[in-house]
């Protein structure tokens, strides 16, 4: 009757540690989840990279058709390609640069 | 993509970039607790599914599976409450407390997230009533506890209907995959009781899974969603420069 009831506990406490291991598991995993979730949206969205692409130029205009493989992964490709076509400033900041009037040197005949 | 209309969008999103604003994380962990808060849900339900069956096997027996399904409701009522704290937090939306408990108080897309308030109003319900099971009788308890099997549907309409991703091929996928769990499983669970309550239950589920797959096809898949759904003209401009310029956060 002892063994018995003292299998029993045994067993029992088998499964509640079973079921905090599982717990435990399923938590961490949930939360490693979310976080990489999180980081792949704040990273990964329509734009992103544009917003970089402003200081990369056309630099990295190339890696991007240069990893989609000439014909291109298909619909990825194509969304990275479209992606990079935006502008991430107005263009009028630049301008004004541009129309600068060009400074004479002293040298010249 | 970018029509000519889009042009104030690119200005609008460089005077906020230029404001100072960057990325929001709470708008990042909204959508990311909001997509591990289904899941979970899903597993609890489809072990709760099992533990009504008394199912059991080595690997799995049906304490570890009522364990299992008390641990993951739990940790699903503490991702949502994440989900729901973020979105209060994240000046994105203008979203108050009130509408968090209290469903169609919002003008943010008001029914879809009064779908996502009605469903954390139900988990809540069955959480409390589940730890104060002791003080209750079994028959109240249970008929509440059917209350479990509105709020996974309510919560994955809720997604659908106002979740940034939903468009998305692998979130698509993910729903599906959510929505084979739970329909499999009360399936199963369908073919263990009598004929009348089984077709019952089978027509009922085949119901919700048509409806959802056509709520899908005829609503956030299609064009102008956002608008539709109730997304306010300010926050609809402020999505658009976001998706443009993510790193624009207002």
């Amino acid at each position: 009757m002892r063994t018995h009831v003292h299998k029993a506990v045994v067993q029992r406490d088998e499964r509640l540690a079973r079921i905090r291991k599982l717990s435990l598991w399923i938590t961490g995993g949930a939360a490693a989840v979310s976080l990489g979730l999180g980081t792949a949206f704040a990273h990964a969205l329509p734009g992103h990279t544009a917003t970089t692409s402003a200081t990369t130029g056309t630099a990295h205009h190339g890696s991007a058709s240069g990893s989609s493989g000439g014909s291109g992964s298909g619909k990825a490709g194509r969304q990275h390609r479209h992606r990079l076509s935006r502008p991430a400033h107005k263009p009028a900041a630049a301008q004004p640069t541009q129309t600068q009037a060009p400074v004479v040197s002293s040298g010249g005949s | 993509m970018l029509s000519s209309s889009d042009a104030p969008l690119s200005i609008a999103a460089g005077h906020l970039m230029a404001s100072g604003g960057g990325p929001s994380p709470l708008w990042y962990t909204t959508r990311a607790t909001g997509v591990v808060a289904l899941i979970l849900l899903t597993l609890t339900v489809a072990f709760g599914v099992a533990g009504t069956a008394r199912y059991s096997s080595e690997p799995l027996p049906r304490m570890v599976s009522a364990g299992l399904h008390r641990n993951l409701s739990l940790l699903t009522v503490a991702f949502v409450a994440t989900h729901i704290a973020t979105t209060l937090a994240d000046p994105f939306v203008n979203i108050g407390i009130v509408s968090a408990f209290v469903p169609f108080t919002s003008s943010y897309r008001p029914f879809w997230l009064s779908l996502g308030t009605i469903a954390f109003d139900l988990l809540l319900a069955l959480v409390i009533t589940s730890l104060l099971r002791t003080r209750l009788s079994y028959g109240a308890w249970r008929a509440l506890h059917w209350l479990a099997y509105a709020s996974w549907p309510i919560a994955l309409w809720h997604g659908l209907g106002t979740g940034t991703d939903t468009k998305l091929p692998w979130m698509l996928a993910l729903d599906a995959a959510c929505i084979v769990v739970v329909a499999g499983a009360v399936w199963w669970r369908l073919t263990l009781v009598d004929p009348p309550g089984r077709t019952i239950g089978t027509a009922i589920t085949a119901a919700v899974v048509i409806a959802t797959i056509a709520f899908v096809a005829i609503g956030p898949l299609q064009h102008g969603w956002a608008r539709k759904a109730g997304t306010p003209q300010a926050s609809a401009m402020q999505a658009r420069v976001r998706a443009v310029h993510p790193g624009s956060a207002p």
